[in-house]
């Protein structure tokens, strides 16, 4: 079957017919072109077109999903007949569900169809300026896509989505080489709409190219000390990931392990911390739309001024723990603060700016502790060069609430958008 | 189990490139039971084909999500017309592959399915066992992963074959609190290679581990942070694997070499104590079977070992054809694709640092002041052989003996010159095989390791 339509259609009406009372389905089809280069030169181009079909029934109160790739009519009816089965097995739960009626909307975001000729010039052309800018650059590693994603999604309620929806995404990983001397791997990526701007100069990814070349300048760091660490602003989305994961998701909220689960209302970090997902965001490509329990997203605020706000909770979740579903998609976004980064990097008397954060996935206590990347050492005001074998330690809580300050200057990379993020009282040890 | 039907696309192979034809289906299963609660009950089959064609220094790939030799047809030429447009465009400078012959690999074992209800059924057992017998849990979750390959391989100047991957795994993650009331977490995972009947037909081997877990977890109820700085640690099994592949392995990777990895410089040289050596295995390792063979990789090469240190000095690394073709040797077949759609990269297998002679016990009384690592997070490493990885289960030694529990902390170092400090090794060689390695794509990997006497930087309070 080639509609995705009727492949919809199809699995919703065997999934009522088999007995299922709640069901949905949503299907995929995409088309990803996709130019590779290793050691600064293209080595692969990769057209990948592929489609899936994801569809979820409750039976009796039991829930089972299933997903594959095989459209054809007799793939939709087996995975129709395997998803009824893998419902009938499961567990009664009364709290499964599926979202209400929503009105259907057809979205358009993007670029759906691409620019290829103008994209591959442009890849061609981020390549020969890293070369001749960054001489010392070795690009390992570049994969630079067009990816066109049309999808649908219906439920038993009535709702039905579909999105037509297509992006640019770039991204490099490389070292800086100097005779035997090699730096540590950087990177930098970003997706978009936008083929009017060199690649160089989009997101930030001159800076991470400069910061690899002055990585080969190293200085060492010994002993244990307590400091300031500046975090850049791919570098604090990692962070900030890491501890909304821990402490506002939905499985931390319902499996009881997260330290905030009953302060939505109260401060847990510092009042300068704002952080939202907004899919609706003009510097967001590729929003999501509708969220996997078939409900139209929403802007949702987590932290406002360092208070909770919300806990990511997913629908299941949320009737589980007898509180609203919150309807949120992508597009994280950290509100800047006051101070440029040069002040910021002045008041230091002692600390690192970090780039990059190799580190242990922290614990539901939120102990963080590990290698700083890409970083540099900064003593009174001023950066002093590299660091290599540098650990940094401190706690998720504990560090957001010791902001020293958040940078004027933002970094967006089609995903997220945040600052710099200064905080005080991280342990830093060296050799 | 896929039935080939690419056999008759091979005439369409074009006479001036290099091609390999792959169909491919990825076949999951996944329960998750968070506190008694089914919060997760799926399955999924994802199947297609892909082409590669090497011609003129560069590569075309296609794939499409259809098994069928319609499919294979339209693939083969969309990838023809993909390597011509770069070849075209953006040529390179680089030879044909050299044949090393064709030939048929077989794989010696198939793919059975299981009813998703015997699996909820086990996942509810061992969650009822953990609820009725265990104390001091704040929560509990039992989850069932399964992970399958099959793939039908032809190559057009290299072997062909039908390899199947099936492998599955229970874990069983553990929460507690810390006397002053921290959260802390352990999980163990028990399965491997094989089907659902190969590895769970008996409970009791789970049930004994899940009690172990426990009293780890207990131990950690009163664990205290470990102190920051380098110390003397004695790393457990699982973490010499870790270090194998993570601190060592990815720097021998030859795209990663010819990438500018530290281990380039150090070919031929002495990279580690000479009570070192290590080897990523193909399809047997020194203790037996691999826990994850591989018998022919993507690329239609045979599968080998590559050794990687012998005696302390760096040997070999780990090869494509391409790769191998630059640095002027034979392919290893570490060349291994995840998805459908996915081309080849170079991928460890079964990485391990050999045992040595020493008795755990004897490594353990020699230390005065230490850590003895037992259990590992995540992990990640740099083309410098910097490394880093999370330690979730680890004991002080205090004049020889296992003190208090620490908890979880970080541990890193630089490969080279870490493994210089390594001066005892176990007898033991632990595996584990459940991981995923990120590189571009997730691959299924297996690592181990024997204990090992060392210094090393370890993160803390």
């Amino acid at each position: 079957m080639t509609d995705i339509r009727e492949c919809a259609n199809l699995a919703l009406a065997g999934l009522l017919a088999g007995g299922a009372e709640k069901a949905s389905v949503s299907v995929y089809e995409t088309e990803n072109r996709e130019f590779n280069a290793e050691n600064g030169e293209l080595s692969l181009l990769r057209t990948m077109i592929d489609k899936s079909l994801g569809i979820k029934a409750i039976k009796d109160q039991k829930m089972g999903t299933i997903s594959g790739n095989d459209l054809t009519k007799e793939g939709i009816e087996k995975a129709v007949e395997d998803c009824l089965l893998a419902a009938e097995s499961s567990a009664e739960d009364p709290f499964q569900d599926i979202g209400e009626k929503q009105e259907s909307e057809v979205f358009r975001l993007d670029c759906y169809e691409p620019d290829m000729d103008r994209f591959f010039e442009r890849v061609q052309e981020f390549l020969k300026d890293i070369r001749e800018e960054f001489p010392k650059i070795n690009v390992m590693l570049s994969v630079c896509n067009h990816y066109k994603n049309h999808n649908i999604y219906k439920n038993s309620n009535g709702t039905q989505f579909e999105v037509f929806e297509g992006r640019y995404g770039v991204m490099v990983e490389f070292s800086a080489q100097d005779g035997d001397q090699t730096t540590n791997i950087d990177g930098a990526g970003f997706s978009t709409t936008n083929l009017d701007i060199p690649f160089i100069e989009q997101s930030d990814v001159r800076r991470h190219l400069q910061q690899a070349v002055d990585q080969l300048h190293l200085v060492p760091v010994t002993g244990k000390q307590e400091g300031t660490v500046i975090f850049t602003p791919d570098c604090a989305a990692q962070i900030c990931f890491s501890m909304i994961g821990i402490f506002c998701d939905g499985s931390s909220i319902l499996d009881g392990t997260s330290q905030w689960k009953d302060k939505i209302g109260e401060k847990v970090v510092d009042e300068s911390v704002t952080i939202r997902v907004d899919p609706f965001d003009e510097r967001i490509v590729g929003g999501h739309r509708y969220t996997g329990d078939g409900y139209r997203t929403e802007p949702v605020t987590i932290i406002e001024k360092g208070v909770l706000k919300n806990h990511l909770l997913n629908l299941y979740q949320a009737k589980k723990l007898g509180r609203d579903v919150v309807k949120y998609g992508n597009g994280y976004i950290m509100e800047k603060g006051t101070t440029p980064l040069d002040d910021l990097i002045k008041g230091v008397s002692y600390g690192l700016l970090v780039g990059g954060f190799s580190g242990g996935q922290p614990n539901a206590s939120g102990e963080l502790s590990g290698v700083a990347k890409n970083s540099f050492l900064i003593v009174d005001g001023k950066i002093q060069g590299a660091v290599m074998e540098t650990m940094i330690s401190g706690n998720l809580t504990e560090m957001f609430n010791h902001v020293i300050g958040l940078s004027t200057e933002t970094v967006e990379d089609g995903g997220t958008s945040l600052p710099y993020v200064a905080v005080g009282g991280m342990t830093i040890s060296g050799k | 189990m896929l039935e080939d039907v690419l056999r008759g696309s091979t005439s369409l192979f074009a006479d001036d490139a290099q091609t390999v034809l792959r169909g491919q289906e990825n076949r999951s299963r996944r329960v998750t039971i968070l506190k008694g609660n089914l919060v997760a009950n799926a399955r999924s089959e994802s199947r297609g084909v892909n082409a590669r064609v090497y011609q003129n220094g560069v590569y075309g790939f296609a794939s499409q999500a259809e098994y069928s030799a319609d499919a294979a047809k339209a693939v083969l030429k969309a990838a023809t017309e993909n390597a011509h447009f770069l070849g075209k465009h953006a040529p390179r400078d680089l030879k044909a592959f050299p044949s090393y012959g064709r030939g048929e690999v077989v794989c010696p074992r198939g793919i059975v399915d299981f009813e998703q209800k015997q699996i909820i059924d086990l996942c509810k057992e061992v969650d009822s066992y953990i609820e009725k017998n265990l104390e001091h849990l704040v929560s509990r979750t039992v989850v069932y992963t399964e992970d399958s390959q099959d793939k039908i391989i032809y190559s057009s100047d290299a072997s062909s074959g039908h390899m199947t991957n099936p492998r599955c795994y229970l874990y069983v993650f553990l929460s507690a609190e810390t006397l002053d009331g921290q959260p802390i977490e352990l999980f163990e995972c028990f399965g491997g290679l094989g089907s659902f009947g190969d590895n769970f037909s008996d409970t009791a081997p789970i049930y004994e581990g899940i009690r172990k877990l426990h009293k780890e977890l207990m131990d950690k109820r009163e664990g205290v942070y470990a102190q920051a700085g380098v110390k003397t640690v004695v790393l457990g099994g699982m973490v010499s694997g870790m270090i194998a592949h993570e601190a060592v392995g990815h720097t021998v990777e030859a795209d990663l070499v010819l990438g500018g990895s530290v281990a380039g410089p150090c070919f031929k040289k002495q990279v580690a104590s000479d009570l070192v050596s290590m080897v990523d295995y193909a399809s047997v390792a020194i203790d037996g079977p691999a826990k994850l063979p591989i018998y022919l990789d993507d690329e239609g090469i045979p599968a080998k070992d590559a050794e990687l240190i012998r005696d302390g000095m760096l040997t070999g690394y780990m090869h494509s054809r391409e790769s191998a073709l630059r640095f002027g040797v034979e392919p290893t077949g570490n060349a291994r694709a995840w998805w459908f759609n996915d081309e080849p990269l170079i991928r460890m297998r079964n990485t391990a640092v050999l045992p040595g002679k020493d008795k755990l016990s004897d490594i353990i009384a020699s230390v005065d002041d230490g850590y003895y690592l037992i259990r590992t997070g995540n992990g990640q490493a740099d083309l410098t052989g910097e490394f880093m990885f999370g330690v979730t289960m680890g004991y002080e030694i205090k004049n020889g003996k296992l003190g208090k529990a620490i908890l979880d902390t970080t541990v890193s170092g630089v490969a080279f010159e870490m493994l210089k400090t390594v001066d005892m090794i176990s007898d033991e060689l632990v595996w584990s095989s459940s991981g995923f390695c990120g590189k571009k794509q997730m691959i299924p990997v297996s690592m181990g390791g024997p204990q090992m006497r060392c210094k090393m930087a370890i993160g803390g309070r």
